[in-house]
C-alpha cells in the first residue's frame, strides 16, 4: 500500500511530467484557453493513460520486445480512439472545442514514455498508481495554466465571469505567446521551489 | 522461426481484438454523432429564425459543382425553406465565406414576406480571438437583425466594420451580399 | 479542379509561417524544445522531420482515400496511421544508422520520438481533412516541415548564444527557452497580414 502512494505522489510532484519530465506539452498550451477544457483534457488523459497501463502490465510478460512498440501504440490508439468517438457522440461542444488534440493523445509523450518505462515492467497495482499519478499531476498542471490563462484572458473562470466588466481582455494570455510564457515561469518556479526544499 | 512466428502472431491477435473493440465502439456512438450533427443545425436554424417552426433542406438551383470549396471566397453550402405551420415564410441559407484565419460557416435568414434578413449567426470560425471572433458577438450580429433587404450592405457605410477586423466583417458582409445575389436569381427564375 | 501556383504558394506561406505549427498551433513542441540545444541537432531533427512528414502524409493520404472512405474505416484512422508513421520511423532509424551514424548517436532518444511528434500526426490528420489533393498534401507537409525547421534552429541559435548570458539560476535551461519561445511566437504573429 505504501508502495502505491509512493508512486501516486511521484507522479504528481517528484517527477511531474509535464514540469519535470517536459513531455506532454502540446496538449497542455493548445488546450488550456479555458478551465473546462483543461478538465476535460485532464479527464480524457487520465482515463486513456490508466486504461492503456493497465492492459499493458497485464500483458507485459506476453510482449516479444521487438513489437513491443507497435503493441503499445495499437493499445494506446484504441482508448484514444474510444475516447474521441465517446465524446463526438455525448459531448459534442466539448469535443469541437478541443478539436486535433484528442486524437493527438495517442502521441501524448506521457502515455507511451510511461507504457515503455513503468507499465511494461511493473506489476498490476504499481502501474495504475503510477497511472492516476502522472495523470493527476498533468491534470494540475494544465488547469493552472488554464486559471490564469482564462482569468487574464477572459475574465472568467469555468465561464463564470469573475472581473468587473470594464476590464479589457489581456489578449496576450489567449495567443500563444502567453501560454509559453506562463509556462516558462511555472518551471522557473517549481525549480526554485525545488532547490529551496532540497537544501 | 519459430521465434518470428510468435511476435506476428501476437501483434495479430493483439491488432485484431483492437479492430474489434473499436468497431463495436464506432457502432454504438456512431448514431449519436449523426444526431448530434442534425440536432446542432436544427438549433441553429431555430435561433437564427425564430418564427419559423419547422426549416425543410431544398433542392438547391443547379450550380458549378466544386470539390474544392475550402479556398472559395463564397459558397452556399445548402439552404432551408422556412415554414410557419403551413406557410413558406422564408429561407435561411447556410454559407461558407473566406475569413481571415479560414472559411466562415454562417446561417442567414430571409423573411421573403417582408424582405427582410431576419438574422444571422456565426456556426464555425478561425479568426482571431478578441478581434475577428467578434463577428459572433451579439452586437456585431445585430446589425444584420430585420435588416432590409433593399439596404446597401456596404462596409462602413451601412454596415459597421469590428475595429481591428476589417477582413473578418467583409466576410460576413461578402456572404451576405452572396445571399442577395443568389436570392436575385432564383426570382428571376 | 484548378488548383494555380498562387493556391500553393499561399499553402506555403501559411503553413510555414503564419500558422506556424510549433509557434502559432503549438504542436511539435516536445521534441522542438528538447532538440534545440545546438543548431546541428537542429538541423538533423528539421531533415528527419522533413522526410517522416512528407513520406507519411503521401503514405496516410493515399489509404484515407482509397480505402478508408470506400471501405467506412474511417475511425481506425488514429491507429492505422500511427501505425504508418512508426514504420517509417523505423526506416529512418535503419537509414541513419548504415549512413550517418555520428547524426544518428546525436539523436539519441529523439529520433524513436520522431513517432510521438504529434506534429507528423497532426499533418496526416490536417492532410486528409482539409480537402487536399495530394500535390497540395506534399506541398502543405514540405512548409509545414520547414516551419517547424526555422522555428527549431531559431531557437537552437539563441539558447547557443544564452549559455553565455547571465541567466538567474532557477531560469536556467528550459524555462528560458520557453520565455524565448514566446518571443518567437509573438515575431511571428508578425506574419499574419501576409496573406489576405
Amino acid at each position: 500500500m505504501k508502495q502505491f502512494w509512493f508512486y501516486f505522489k511521484n507522479g504528481i510532484i517528484g517527477e511531474n511530467p509535464v514540469l519535470r519530465l517536459m513531455i506532454g506539452l502540446c496538449s497542455v498550451l493548445a488546450v488550456s484557453v479555458k478551465v473546462e477544457n483543461c478538465l476535460a483534457m485532464g479527464a480524457a488523459v487520465i482515463f486513456v493513460l490508466t486504461c492503456s497501463s493497465i492492459v499493458i502490465s497485464i500483458l507485459r510478460k506476453g510482449i516479444p520486445d521487438q513489437v513491443r512498440i507497435p503493441i503499445f501504440i495499437v493499445v494506446i490508439s484504441t482508448f484514444t480512439t474510444i475516447v474521441d468517438l465517446v465524446m463526438k457522440a455525448y459531448l459534442p461542444p466539448l469535443s469541437k472545442a478541443m478539436g486535433v488534440f484528442i486524437p493527438l493523445i495517442v502521441v501524448n509523450c506521457i502515455i507511451m514514455a510511461r507504457a515503455e518505462a513503468f507499465a511494461s515492467r511493473k506489476p498490476l497495482l504499481p502501474s495504475i498508481a503510477d497511472a492516476l499519478g502522472m495523470g493527476i499531476g498533468y491534470t494540475l498542471v494544465i488547469t493552472a495554466i488554464g486559471v490564469v490563462r482564462e482569468l487574464f484572458g477572459y475574465g472568467s473562470i469555468l465561464s463564470i465571469p469573475l472581473l468587473p466588466e470594464t476590464y479589457q481582455n489581456m489578449m496576450f494570455m489567449i495567443l500563444p505567446p502567453g501560454a509559453f510564457l506562463l509556462i516558462g515561469i511555472y518551471i522557473g518556479i517549481l525549480n526554485h521551489v525545488s532547490r529551496r526544499t532540497s537544501k | 522461426m519459430k521465434q518470428q512466428l510468435k511476435i506476428s502472431l501476437t501483434l495479430a491477435v493483439v491488432c485484431a481484438i483492437a479492430a474489434a473493440s473499436l468497431a463495436a465502439v464506432n457502432q454504438v456512438t456512431q448514431k449519436a454523432i449523426a444526431i448530434n450533427s442534425i440536432k446542432e443545425l436544427q438549433e441553429s436554424l431555430k435561433i437564427v429564425y425564430p418564427i419559423a417552426d419547422r426549416f425543410e433542406l431544398e433542392e438547391m438551383p443547379v450550380q458549378e459543382v466544386s470539390s474544392d470549396s475550402k479556398s472559395h471566397d463564397f459558397t452556399i453550402i445548402d439552404q432551408y425553406q422556412a415554414y410557419q405551420g403551413d406557410r413558406k415564410i422564408g429561407k435561411v441559407y447556410r454559407v461558407s465565406s473566406k475569413g481571415y484565419g479560414g472559411q466562415i460557416v454562417l446561417l442567414i435568414a430571409i423573411s421573403t414576406q417582408t424582405n427582410t434578413m431576419v438574422g444571422m449567426r456565426v456556426l464555425e470560425h478561425q479568426e482571431t480571438p478578441g478581434l475577428g471572433s467578434e463577428i459572433t458577438s451579439s452586437h456585431f450580429q445585430e446589425q444584420f437583425h430585420d435588416k432590409p433587404l433593399s439596404d446597401s450592405f456596404e462596409l462602413n457605410r451601412d454596415i459597421q466594420a469590428l475595429s481591428g477586423a476589417t477582413i473578418s466583417s467583409r466576410a460576413v458582409i461578402r456572404a451576405c451580399q452572396g445571399v442577395l445575389t443568389e436570392l436575385g436569381k432564383e426570382a428571376d427564375q | 479542379m484548378n488548383v494555380t501556383f498562387v493556391d500553393l504558394f499561399k499553402i506555403i506561406i501559411s503553413a510555414a509561417f503564419i500558422e506556424n505549427i510549433l509557434l502559432a498551433r503549438y504542436i511539435g513542441l516536445c521534441p522542438y524544445i528538447g532538440m534545440s540545444t545546438s543548431i546541428s541537432n537542429s538541423l538533423g531533427m528539421g531533415m528527419a522531420v522533413t522526410f517522416v512528414m512528407v513520406l507519411s502524409s503521401i503514405v496516410t493520404w493515399s489509404l484515407w482515400n482509397y480505402i478508408f472512405i470506400p471501405l467506412k474505416l474511417e475511425y481506425l484512422r488514429i491507429m492505422v496511421f500511427i501505425l504508418v508513421i512508426a514504420v517509417l520511423v523505423q526506416l529512418v532509424e535503419i537509414l541513419l544508422k548504415k549512413n550517418l551514424p555520428n547524426l544518428y548517436r546525436a539523436m539519441g532518444i529523439y529520433l524513436p520520438l520522431i513517432t510521438t511528434n504529434c506534429a507528423i500526426l497532426a499533418v496526416t490528420f490536417f492532410g486528409v481533412d482539409y480537402n487536399y489533393n495530394l500535390l497540395q498534401v506534399i506541398i502543405y507537409s514540405i512548409s509545414v516541415a520547414l516551419g517547424f525547421t526555422v522555428a527549431t534552429v531559431l531557437l537552437a541559435g539563441i539558447r547557443e548564444k544564452l549559455r553565455y548570458a547571465k541567466v538567474p539560476s532557477f531560469y536556467r535551461g528550459y524555462p528560458m527557452a520557453f520565455i524565448v519561445t514566446a518571443l518567437l511566437a509573438i515575431a511571428f504573429i508578425g506574419f499574419k497580414g501576409l496573406i489576405k
